[in-house]
């Protein structure tokens, strides 16, 4: 039965008023007086009565309560004894019956927590792991994005400085093909020229043969003429000697004709104008002996020039038909170089727009490498964070390894089973490394 | 031919190593080209010998001993003047000149000195050494006798 505590009081408010009233009838009944004195001290004495019984029954089951506080106090929360309830249920069955249900629920609270803690330790331990696993890694790929980034930069000025080669070379390509051009043109006006130059030169030739021939045909003539000088020599020689011989004939007519007299003096006067003629004719023959003479020698002096001429012409036949065949072998030959100068300038054209292209590509590798660098560039920003990140993880992974070994070191000081204190592992996992430790 | 002076003779020109000389045309039976001669018997043929002359044998005389000329300084000798030794016995005489040069008129004077040379006369432009005929042939005869004499005989 169930007897709340005021009731109790009441009811021994109402014992002792009824012990006070009733003093008198029961004494009355009794056959005994008393003064009016004793009826306080009666009421009194039934008042203590009571409240020392009830006071006592209260003592003890606040003693069971405060036992049970004063263990969770000190953190044992081992299931206790319940006191034995009352005959008559009060609120301090109440309390001692929540009391130990709350030392259940906090004994269950404080495993269920222990547990968690255990399991925080050991799932911070595991992220602490896995962080600087993570962190040795983002370290690694730090390393490597930051080589990869040098890499890059490296590549990229060996890129310009290839790009400046190529550009250099393609220049050189295009001024090579603008060179081979030129000498395409050249090539081609020279074979333009080389061909006239040929064909006048053949003109030429056939006019030097000509020429030859006529300068032979004149050293015949001369020729002839010489041997005809010397005839004509020869016959003013003979009228020379004629005329000596008339002379002669002519002195001794005159000579005849002096010895005669004067009979002879007429034939004397022919004898004289014979000898002047013969005189004359000898004069005249002497001149043209002399003028023959010098024709002769000047002749002589053409012929032998001639004959050193005939030589020198066959000579010169034979080095205009050299310089023929020579001017033919030119033309081939310019024809020729002028064939190789066109290849080469096609080769040249051709290299000039391979050169081009390779500019063009190597422009957009170049702006590949910049993106790449780019992107490289932004990894390793990124790893930076990302390290940076895991950083901070490893601390908030530290701290919370921390706080449960707190928790779990706070938590010791409750004993939740018998004859032990709690050893915040109470999930059975003794393998797990504390996290306060590992960090 | 002045009036009143010597008649005119016709000489005959001719020159022996660069010397004009002349003849009177009358002294001179003919004028010959030169021609080969042939030795004399017992006369040196530097001094003397025989050419052909129309079948006859005509003694010739040589230049440098008749006209008392170095025998280097003469050309050949073209002409031979035949001479006639007129009265004379030694026949006709070849004198070989170096060319006759022609005749020229000319107003001679009296023989002058005992020489070869009798006179000299401006003719043609040249000084003309006029010799007779008679001193040369009569100095031929004597450089023959001379030279056929025992002491001139080689």
């Amino acid at each position: 039965m169930r007897v709340p505590l005021s009731y109790k009081l009441v009811l021994q408010s109402l014992l002792v008023a009824a012990a006070v009233v009733s003093f008198p009838h029961l004494l009355a009944a009794a056959g005994l007086s008393a003064a009016f004195w004793v009826a306080p001290f009666v009421a009194l004495g039934v008042g203590g009565g009571l409240g020392f019984f009830l006071s006592r029954e209260l003592g003890r089951r606040f003693d069971a309560v405060r036992n049970v506080t004063d263990r969770i106090r000190t953190g044992d929360l081992r299931e206790a004894p319940l006191p034995a309830p009352s005959r008559l249920l009060d609120e301090t069955d109440d309390i001692s019956r929540s009391v130990h249900e709350m030392l259940a629920s906090l004994r269950e609270v404080v495993e269920q927590v222990q547990h968690i803690a255990g399991r925080v330790s050991s799932a911070a331990a595991d992220l602490s792991r896995s962080t600087r696993q993570t962190q040795s890694t983002n370290e690694e790929a730090s390393a490597a994005v930051e080589g990869l980034a040098k890499g890059v930069a490296n590549q990229q000025e060996l890129l310009d400085e290839a790009m400046r080669t190529i550009r250099d070379i393609a220049q050189t390509i295009e001024l090579n093909a603008s060179r081979a051009r030129e000498a395409f043109g050249f090539s081609a006006e020279a074979s333009q020229k080389a061909h006239a130059g040929v064909d006048v030169s053949r003109l030429a030739l056939e006019k030097m043969k000509t020429v030859f021939r006529r300068v032979e045909q004149a050293g015949g003539l001369v020729f002839q003429l010489e041997a005809k000088t010397r005839h004509v020599h020869q016959i003013t020689e003979m009228i020379h000697s004629v005329a000596q011989r008339t002379n002669l004939l002519s002195l001794n007519a005159s000579i005849e004709a002096a010895r005669a007299g004067e009979a002879g003096r007429g034939f004397s006067v022919v004898a004289d104008e014979i000898r002047k003629l013969a005189e004359n004719s000898g004069r005249s023959a002497e001149e043209i002996s002399k003028l023959m003479h010098e024709i002769q020698a000047e002749t002589a002096e053409v012929a032998d020039e001639m004959r050193q001429s005939s030589v020198v012409i066959g000579e010169g036949r034979d080095d205009v038909n050299t310089i023929a065949h020579s001017l033919e072998q030119i033309q081939s030959a310019v024809q020729e170089a002028a064939a190789r100068a066109e290849e080469i300038f096609q080769e040249a054209d051709a290299q000039a727009r391979d050169a081009e292209r390779m500019v063009g590509s190597m422009d957009e590798i170049g702006r590949v490498s910049v993106a790449n660098a780019n992107a490289i560039r932004e990894v390793s920003e990124a790893t930076e964070c990302q390290v940076g990140a895991v950083t901070e993880t490893a601390s908030s992974a530290q701290a919370v390894s921390e706080l449960a070994e707190e928790m779990r070191r706070v938590l010791r000081r409750f004993r939740t089973d018998d004859g032990s204190r709690t050893s915040g592992d109470p999930g059975g996992e003794p393998g797990v490394e504390r996290a306060g430790t590992a960090t | 031919m002045r009036v009143g002076a010597a008649p005119e003779t016709r000489l005959l020109l001719f020159e022996v190593s660069g010397t004009t000389f002349a003849l009177p045309i009358a002294d001179v039976l003919e004028v010959m080209e030169m021609a080969p001669t042939a030795g004399i018997p017992g006369l040196p043929r530097r001094l003397a010998g025989v050419m052909n002359h129309h079948g006859d044998a005509l003694p010739v005389v040589s230049r440098e001993a008749l006209f008392d000329v170095e025998e280097t300084k003469l050309p050949p000798a073209r002409h031979v003047l035949v001479l006639a030794d007129r009265g004379g016995e030694a026949g006709h005489l070849g004198v070989p000149v170096d060319g006759v040069v022609g005749l020229a008129d000319a107003a001679l004077g009296p023989p002058q000195g005992g020489g070869l040379v009798v006179e000299r006369l401006p003719l043609r432009d040249r000084v003309t050494s006029v010799i007779e005929a008679r001193r040369l042939v009569a100095r031929a005869a004597a450089l023959i006798e001379v030279s056929s004499g025992p002491a001139g005989t080689r």
